[in-house]
């Protein structure tokens, strides 16, 4: 017992130590493990809420159907420019300077599924939805708006990244970082789009 | 023995016709099944992601050690016990 | 970015040792020390403001109608406020703010031999996020209507409508401080993780990490992990209170259950989220005055872990009578159970590291030892709660309340005093008064108990929590059931009191108790080796680690201790 104890209070000296992981990426990494329980709450809220709908009907009679063919382009951009980031990552490799041109793609079909996104809701309004005529209106433009706001914010990294990159200081662990929460942003997209607009 | 498995599972099934709480009334099962279901989904998710988070980790650890030459193996440190 | 050039000991811009102004040493440090003394302050604060509040309706109901010393008459409406906030602020404005914020911020760094967190930017802001919550909160004591009435739970429809609840713009004020409030710990929990995982001392190895850092670790991770739902379903019931949306109202085809749903989902793993820091702190006190190696480092470790993942998976039996599916009722009172498993170990441990050691009885372990006593009996008694059975009946009345408090006092004080009487000498380079410490402890500990045993009883007789003066209810108003009240009123005014002693000593110690080394417990983790206080950046030289923080009694070595960071 007592021989077992002495050897195991002695070490040797201790080796410089490694990281797993950038503290940027884990920190960003545990902020969208966050987020996803977030909008799996929401998610949660929209099944539950159709689930008790009169008759199982669904949208509610009177609301609108939502728009499903024409999100599909708003659809089909976001998921492009999520591709366009992994071609950033893999340029980054090779050199820094490489990452500006799919970079400023991926932040302009960003923008432009944002922009899609708020012509949709000028119809959607004009044709009578609103937060106000129904549960499933108040579900369509909280959690369609609370994402958008997300992907204003992520294309706000992605500029910040851009401007690291046009100054030439740009590093690794920023551009990951960035990159996870953008991820983070298009493949929520396909699951609130399969959740609330079928 | 095999009995008390049996017993068990049916058990589980039985508290909907057990249950004597006069002011508890629950919805349709359509209703029912989604509460279920998303309780599942909570409670699930956030496990496999730290499930997968952790599992991660322990990988990317295991691929710097070897670089290094085999990590000293005289006796790991064993807090535990008196 | 301060956030994106941390080197091996995470230092960022907070790595300086030059002199600072006042004001960007105490209004805007990015020191973690100074950080955590702000939560440490405004938390001790809004218990003040907590206390104040269960004082003016424990009055009310030990002598309804009466007039309350330094309030006044409580009406019905005043009553639920008070009950509201009381519950509020005691738990996000406490308990979270101390346990988690303020002692994760001070040990966390120090205990794992960095010079700061990892992201001390990011650490400002939490704090600066919380203040601001802390002052919408008290901003809607002062608005048209008061403060929100709807319970600490804010159950819909009642806390959707301001007609329903009489507080229109108090409850949108309370979710809005309730959401800013989680921000700030979010942005707190992320610094902890990443700091435990990313700073530590050369030679630390998980297993020499100290059990409190590994408990407020897992705590933030738990509180991560549950608390989206929670910020999802406040923003829905914003919407419903100001925008006229209609998630939780049953007439216009929403559900409100499903806030229940939500609110549960977090509410639950929350009570693990301040359980696990406390069971930390006890377990680094006990084992310095005991002078015992922890009893099985790794089961404790991993019964947390358990207590963790179980967490998940029990939060419906808050709801066993809201109409929830009895299958999954019956699925909830098993997994209820179970977790008790896990919690009744960490105290096993506890009472295992305590045997044979040579215990001294100060004041820290004094506060220890009550915490494993008191939480037991906290614990035990949810059993009850626990099995959908018995909860049909104990649902809602004063049974759940004394149990909860049961379990909830012993995290939020008791295990607080034990950290606060034990990490003094290193917060603020002076030794507490043991005598006045020992008087405030026997007194506070007794008068609990003499507030909530009586609780038991007039809730299995029967008391709902609800109601605020049980004259209008003939069953429930004899002269037995009034006299325990009476009781609880009592033994609560004497607590009350003796927090006196706790704030004399407090403060008078500050200023003038005799200074303390660096070492005064002669305890074996990093931050007894900083100087107390420690100054900006922590340690005069940074320590390297060489054994687990538990080797007390060695064999081999003529003192009874050994320090985490001196070699062989």
């Amino acid at each position: 017992m007592t021989t077992v104890t002495s050897t195991s209070a002695v070490r040797p000296e201790p080796r410089p130590k490694k990281k797993i992981a950038h503290s940027g990426v884990i920190g960003m990494l545990v902020f969208v493990l966050t987020e996803i329980m977030f909008f799996a709450g929401l998610i949660s809220a929209v099944t539950i809420t159709r689930s008790t709908a009169l008759m199982n009907i669904w949208p509610p009679p009177g609301q609108p159907r939502l728009p499903v063919e024409e999100t599909l382009i708003n659809t089909a951009a976001l998921l492009l420019s999520g591709v366009l980031l992994g071609v950033a990552h893999f340029r980054f490799k090779k050199s820094p300077e490489l990452v500006k041109a799919p970079l400023i793609a991926a932040m302009l079909l960003g923008a432009a599924f944002v922009g899609l996104q708020g012509a949709e809701w000028v119809a959607l309004l004009a044709q009578g939805l609103t937060p106000q005529s129904s549960a499933h209106g108040a579900f369509f433009y909280l959690i369609v708006g609370i994402h958008g706001l997300h992907a204003l914010a992520a294309i706000g990294g992605l500029a910040y990244v851009l401007r690291r990159a046009q100054q030439g200081r740009l590093i690794a662990s920023e551009l990951h970082t960035a990159e996870i929460f953008w991820y983070f942003v298009v493949l929520l997209w396909p699951v609130i789009y399969g959740r609330l607009y079928f | 023995m095999r009995w008390t498995w049996v017993i068990t599972v049916s058990l589980f099934f039985a508290p909907a016709l057990a249950l004597g709480c006069a002011v508890c009334g629950t919805g349709p099962e359509r209703s029912r099944a989604a509460y279920i279901s998303m309780t599942a989904l909570l409670s699930l998710l956030p496990l496999t992601m730290l499930g997968a988070l952790v599992w991660l980790f322990v990988r990317r650890l295991r691929r710097l050690e070897p670089k290094e030459g085999p990590p000293p193996r005289e006796v790991v440190s064993e807090p535990s016990g008196p | 970015m301060s956030t994106q050039e941390t080197h091996d000991h995470g230092h960022g811009d907070g790595h300086a040792h030059e002199p600072q102004s006042f004001l960007s040493k105490y209004i805007f440090p990015l020191d973690h020390k100074m950080i955590a003394m702000q939560y440490l302050f405004t938390g001790m604060a809004m218990a003040l403001i907590g206390g104040f509040t269960v004082y003016v309706f424990r009055m009310q109901l030990a002598f309804p109608g009466a007039h309350v010393p330094g309030f006044g008459m409580v009406s019905p409406d005043r009553y639920n406020m008070l009950v509201t906030s009381h519950g509020t602020i005691m738990i996000f404005w406490v308990a979270m703010p101390v346990l988690i914020a303020a002692l994760g911020n001070y040990l966390i760094p120090l205990m794992i031999g960095a010079d700061d967190m990892v992201f001390p930017r990011i650490n400002r802001l939490s704090y600066q996020i919380f203040l601001l919550s802390a002052l919408v909160l008290i901003s809607s004591f002062f608005v048209t209507g008061g403060a929100f009435g709807g319970a600490w739970t804010a159950y819909p429809p009642l806390s959707a409508r301001g007609d329903y609840n009489a507080t229109g713009l108090g409850s949108s004020l309370w979710l809005v401080a309730v959401a800013l409030e989680f921000v700030a710990f979010l942005l707190g929990g992320i610094n902890f993780i990443t700091t435990a995982m990313n700073a530590r001392a050369p030679g630390m190895k998980l297993t020499d990490i100290p059990m409190v850092v590994w408990m407020i670790v897992l705590a933030s991770i738990m509180f991560m992990a549950s608390v989206g739902p929670l910020v999802a379903g406040a923003i829905m019931l914003l919407f419903d209170q100001q925008l006229g949306t209609a998630f939780f109202d049953p007439n216009r085809g929403g559900d409100p259950v499903l806030w229940q749903h939500l609110f549960w989902f977090f509410g639950h793993p929350e009570v693990y989220v301040v359980l696990l820091p406390a069971m930390g702190i006890v377990a680094e006190v006990i084992t310095t005055f005991a002078r015992k190696k922890l009893f099985a480092y790794k089961t404790v470790l991993y019964t947390a872990a358990a207590t963790g993942i179980i967490g998940f998976f029990v939060w419906a039996h808050h709801q066993f009578i809201a109409g929830i599916d009895p299958r999954m009722a019956s699925l909830f009172t098993i997994t209820t159970l179970i977790i008790s498993v896990p919690v009744a170990e960490m105290l096993f441990v506890y009472i295992a590291t305590l045997y044979g050691g040579s215990i001294r009885l100060t004041t820290p372990m004094l506060w220890a030892l009550a915490f494993i006593a008191e939480f037991l009996l906290g614990g035990v008694t949810g059993i009850f709660l626990g099995a959908a059975g018995s909860d049909i009946y104990f649902h809602d009345t004063y049974f759940v309340v004394a149990h909860f408090h049961y379990t909830f006092f012993p995290i939020a004080f008791i295990a607080t005093f034990a950290a606060i009487t034990y990490w003094f000498p290193k917060m603020f380079g002076r030794m507490m008064d043991e005598r006045l410490g020992k008087i405030h402890f026997w007194i506070t500990i007794i008068a609990f108990n003499f507030i909530f045993i009586p609780l038991f009883l007039t809730g299995a007789a029967g008391d709902h929590r609800r109601i605020y003066n049980y004259q209008h209810f003939p069953e429930q108003w004899t002269p037995t059931l009034q006299n325990l009240r009476i009781l609880a009123t009592y033994a609560l005014l004497v607590m009350i009191a003796a927090q006196v002693i706790f704030f004399v000593n407090f403060f008078k110690s500050l200023k003038s108790g005799p200074k303390a080394e660096k070492n005064p417990w002669k305890a074996n983790t990093l931050e007894w080796v900083a100087p107390s206080p420690p100054p900006h950046g922590n340690f005069e030289e940074m320590p390297t680690v060489y054994r687990g923080p538990y080797e007390y009694g060695h064999p081999d070595r003529e003192l009874d201790y050994w320090p985490q960071n001196e070699p062989a």
